[in-house]
């Protein structure tokens, strides 16, 4: 297991309001949206790391940093050992891609498909690029001479999709970080595009990011997952022994409100619901709508912590060996 | 005509269920199907061609020193020497739109003005938006203080009435064709800046825009073929309909004996000079009237379905 | 159990400059009274085009044909104006996009109340304030929005998306139709609150004995929420019946392959499976049965003609695995 990417303490904040000369001068406290709050995920190479939570977890804002399309406010990532600052920047951008959620908002809408595919070939001699466009294009399962010419708007949202994979596979990146690729496609078309992306995958080695909120996929996919709620990751391990055995409240509440095919499927709605990032709950985010939270809860933040192969931070898993 | 279809590039299964669920076409499919958007483009042709043939015609008398190549295509001289003989002439086969004090035909001096319109047109209203793209643009994109500084200016620029500014900045400059242009582009500028700043602030953040950021793009290539040539999609409506403005203000301007310097003619001043002759000698600010109306009419109509058009569309 | 809803032969076409386009074509269904359908389609399928068909909300280039019989009265042939007395408090629906069901610069309380209003006006009891007041907080009360009486103040900006869906979902208990259709209504919501609407949904129509058409493009959401499922590919129904049946034992190919590609387990063990190809485009339909192209088991016949609806064992199937019935065309 290499590890490949690595977070310290990463925080993401926005200003809430941006503060006006005069207010500033009032006294007035710039407040900020915590939107990624003291963050810290390892990614192995070769694997697939899904990152699950709900809107206002922050797991968009997390991947777009480790995309390196997003500044973090405080804290450090490590891409391969190295620091990303301002300087390592550039080298390690064209090891990292995206592929977003909506096909229809990724792909410039007035360049052809071959265009698209061409754009991140930016940084490549010319000599075979109509050859390496090509030979993406196949291995989405496209065929180039049938779409190379075509505009984004006469595709489907799966050919769109695999488009994005494409473009984003062209120029040879380690890492790619892939935001809900699958969320707005159909059941049939969801399932082409995940073994796409498993088969390309054990082909060339990617690491992913998967990043999700529907459980049977991130389930399907991941080697790893890391579960988060607003801001903060409240459980990580292998995705096998986090769905079979939930430590976090949040995360076994998550699971039972999952929808699924089983005959005596029911659904156990959490109460409540997600924190304003604002001004979040002292103590534990998550206390408010913890049906085991009890008085610690509400004063101190439980801190990430290993539990046998398990990351938690809930204070129900404090007293547990190391 | 379904070759032309295909030519345009039409898809006849996915535009009929697209159709039928209210979204929009490809915008020449409905343009070509709307009757004002015709009969707007059909005055607009005829504008433009007229204008190219007779403007290039001009060109090639200035270069040849021989003026009388601008008016080979017209029925009389327009500029011909003043006669008292042919002067205010009411309309007749020989003189369509009847003669002018000078006793110019009053149809051919309307013929040999039209380029200079159109001219001006396509000037200061490309100007304005090379100007406007590239200042509406980077504010928008770069955000900041860069922003409120454009952005002041642009306002500054806004809140001046712009007829009179053009007056105030002609004056200064001096009398003459440019004068006017640079004129108008000053104050035609500004609303392009905001229209694209308003583009921008939307595609910056869109996914093709990030990732060519991974890619290494350079980014004026990313502000060029990413932003630009996508925030021009909805820019482009309003310019369909700006440069029946333009004509409009130009003759104007014109007419209030600002810019072209007689004996060359030019609609707005001859509706100006025609009104002392009215009503008797109607013809004389009837007709350049009525054909600045016609051609900004034109315009109004085609930029209006195009708008229409657009603005379902952008949202795809 | 008479029905409160029933389909027959239900038709949609589009009027398009390049000729009618059919959409929904056959449809033919009983909904009992109580009962939850769940009504599962992928996009293209056509669901959402029902739902408008039934509440005839249809744009200007909609046609429909067929019947569509509520309380012994048929909707396609009745006027506008006495549709408008159905919508409301005979058939209640609730859109995808939450924030286009309400008015967005009216405060909440006031489309509630008005909501009440409707409901009283139609029964000819006299509209008083006060108890139509209590009635709006019961309601949001009821659907777990904390602060009801804060709630009522707001705009629907103000709100989230989650906070809208139950506010829509409160309109419809306050207007007491006989009839739900809910369109996709957690799409767009987030799992633990999808759960609480549906649980809500599911708790009030227990209460309350209404008919819910749950429309959806997941089976598992299918699963958990209806009683009866429908599954709709290309404008046709292709298996309708009780729900536990289809998801055990599915009849149809279609649905045997969306259970199939349905993710479980890990890549490690298996591959997904996936249906080939694509869902047709209404233009160019194949001839014969709509999903042959795309189907495992397609023989001769299933090119050539399209299968009717057939009753196997309390099943409606639209396909010649289980039997001959040929579809007679009614356009």
């Amino acid at each position: 297991m290499v590890e490949l990417v690595r977070t310290e303490s990463l925080r993401r904040y926005f200003a809430a309001e941006k503060l006006g000369l005069l207010e500033k001068l009032a006294g007035r406290k710039q407040r900020y949206i915590k939107a990624v709050d003291d963050v810290n995920v390892v990614l192995n190479k070769n694997e697939t790391t899904a990152l699950v939570g709900e809107s206002g977890s922050g797991k968009t804002t997390l991947g777009r940093m480790l995309a390196t399309l997003d500044t973090p406010t405080s804290g450090k990532i490590f891409y391969s050992g190295v620091e990303l600052n301002e300087d390592a920047l550039e080298s390690v951008r064209h090891k990292v891609q995206i592929v977003f959620q909506n096909p229809y908002e990724s792909l410039d809408p007035r360049m052809s498909i071959r265009q698209i595919i061409e754009e991140a070939l930016t940084r490549y001699g010319g000599d075979d690029r109509a050859g390496r466009v090509k030979e993406v294009l196949e291995a989405v399962g496209l065929n180039y001479s049938d779409i190379h010419y075509r505009k984004a708007r006469d595709l489907s949202g799966g050919q769109r999709q695999r488009v994005a994979v494409a473009r984003a596979m062209a120029a040879n990146p380690e890492f790619i970080v892939l935001d809900e690729p699958t969320s707005a496609l159909d059941a049939s078309v969801q399932s082409q595009v995940l073994n796409l992306l498993v088969q390309l995958k054990k082909q060339y080695g990617y690491t992913y990011l998967f990043i999700t909120h529907n459980m049977m996929v991130a389930r399907y996919i991941s080697d790893r997952i890391y579960i988060m709620y607003a801001g903060k990751v409240v459980e990580a391990g292998l995705s096998e022994e986090v769905f079979t055995d939930p430590f976090h409240p949040y995360t076994k509440l998550l699971m039972e409100s999952v929808p699924s095919l089983e005959p005596t499927a029911r659904l156990e709605a959490m109460k409540g619901e997600a924190p304003s990032l604002l001004n979040p709950p002292p103590g534990c985010r998550f206390s408010p709508r913890c049906p085991y939270a009890f008085d610690r809860c509400f004063k101190e933040e439980p801190r990430l912590h290993l539990v046998g192969q398990r990351l938690v931070a809930c204070h129900l898993f404090e007293d547990r060996e190391r | 005509m379904n070759i032309l279809k295909k030519a345009l590039g039409f898809r006849d299964d996915v535009d009929a269920v697209r159709s039928a669920k209210g979204e929009n076409l490809s915008t020449w499919y409905y343009l070509l199907h709307k009757k004002q958007a015709v009969v707007g483009i059909a005055i607009i042709a005829m504008f433009l061609v007229w204008s190219t043939v007779e403007g290039i015609m001009q060109l090639l008398g200035g270069y040849a020193r021989d003026p009388s190549l601008g008016w080979l295509l017209l029925p009389h001289n327009p500029i011909s020497s003043p006669s008292l003989t042919t002067s205010l002439l009411p309309p007749s086969l020989r003189y369509p739109m009847g003669t002018n004090f000078e006793g110019q035909d009053i149809f051919s001096r309307l013929l040999y003005a039209a380029p200079k319109d159109a001219f001006a047109a396509f000037v200061v209203v490309l100007s304005a938006v090379a100007l406007g793209s590239i200042l509406g643009i980077v504010a928008g994109y770069y955000g900041g203080w860069m922003d409120e500084i454009l952005m002041r200016i642009t306002d500054a620029f806004l809140a001046f009435p712009g007829l009179v500014l053009a007056i105030a900045l002609s004056v200064l400059i001096g009398p003459g064709f440019s004068s006017v242009l640079i004129a108008l582009t000053v104050i035609w500028w500004p609303v392009y800046a905001r229209l694209f700043r308003g583009q921008t602030l939307t595609l910056k953040y869109r996914g093709f825009v990030e990732i060519s950021r991974l890619f290494g793009v350079s980014e004026a290539k990313v502000l060029f073929r990413h932003i630009f040539m996508n925030a021009l999609d909805p820019v482009i409506a309003y310019m369909a309909l700006d440069f029946g403005t333009v004509i409009l203000t130009y003759s104007t301007l014109a007419f209030l004996g600002i810019g072209i310097q007689p004996p060359y003619p030019e609609w707005g001043s001859m509706a100006s000079n025609g009104l002392s002759f009215f009503p008797s000698a109607w013809w004389y600010t009837f007709f350049p009237s009525l054909t600045i109306l016609l051609v900004v009419i034109g315009f109004i109509l085609f930029g209006d379905s195009f708008q229409d058009v657009i603005s379902g569309r952008v949202i795809d | 159990m008479t029905a409160s809803l029933s389909i027959r032969d239900l038709t949609v076409y589009y009027k398009t400059p390049l000729g009618l386009v059919q959409v929904l074509d056959g449809l033919t269904a009983d909904f009992e009274q109580g009962e939850t359908v769940a009504v599962v389609g992928e996009s293209g399928s056509g669901k959402s085009t029902m739902g408008f068909a039934i509440t005839r909300l249809l744009p200007p280039t909609g046609v429909v044909e067929g019947s569509i019989l509520f309380e012994g009265q048929d909707l396609v042939s009745m006027p506008q104006k006495k549709l408008r007395d159905v919508r409301g408090t005979g058939i209640f629906m609730v859109m995808q996009d939450p924030f286009s069901s309400l008015n967005p610069v009216k405060k909440v309380g006031l489309q509630l109340l008005e909501a009440v209003q409707i409901r009283m006006e139609r029964r000819g009891e006299h509209f008083d304030y006060g108890s139509a007041s209590k009635e709006v907080l019961k309601r949001l009360y009821d659907v777990k929005l904390p602060d009801p009486a804060i709630i009522m103040t707001k705009y629907p900006y103000q709100l989230s998306g989650g906070q809208i869906q139950r506010v829509v979902i409160a309109m419809g208990l306050l207007l007491e139709p006989k009839i739900i259709i809910a369109d996709e209504p957690t799409s767009a919501l987030d799992v633990s609150i999808q759960a609480q609407v549906i649980a809500l949904l599911k708790e009030l129509q227990q209460q309350y004995g209404m008919t819910l058409i749950f429309i959806t493009h997941d089976l598992a959401v299918a699963n958990v929420v209806s009683d009866k499922v429908l599954i709709l590919y290309a404008g046709r129904l292709m298996e309708f019946g009780d729900k536990r049946g289809i998801i055990q034992k599915p009849m149809h190919p279609y649905t045997q392959g969306l259970l199939k590609s349905f993710p479980s387990g890990s890549y490690r063990e298996k591959e997904l499976y996936s249906l080939p190809g694509m869902p047709p485009s209404f233009f160019s339909l194949p001839v014969g049965c709509k999903f042959s192209d795309r189907c495992p088991y397609a023989f001769d016949r299933c090119f050539k003609e399209e299968p009717g609806i057939l009753d196997v064992e309390g099943r409606a199937v639209r396909c010649f695995l289980y039997g001959g019935a040929r579809k007679n065309r009614v356009a």
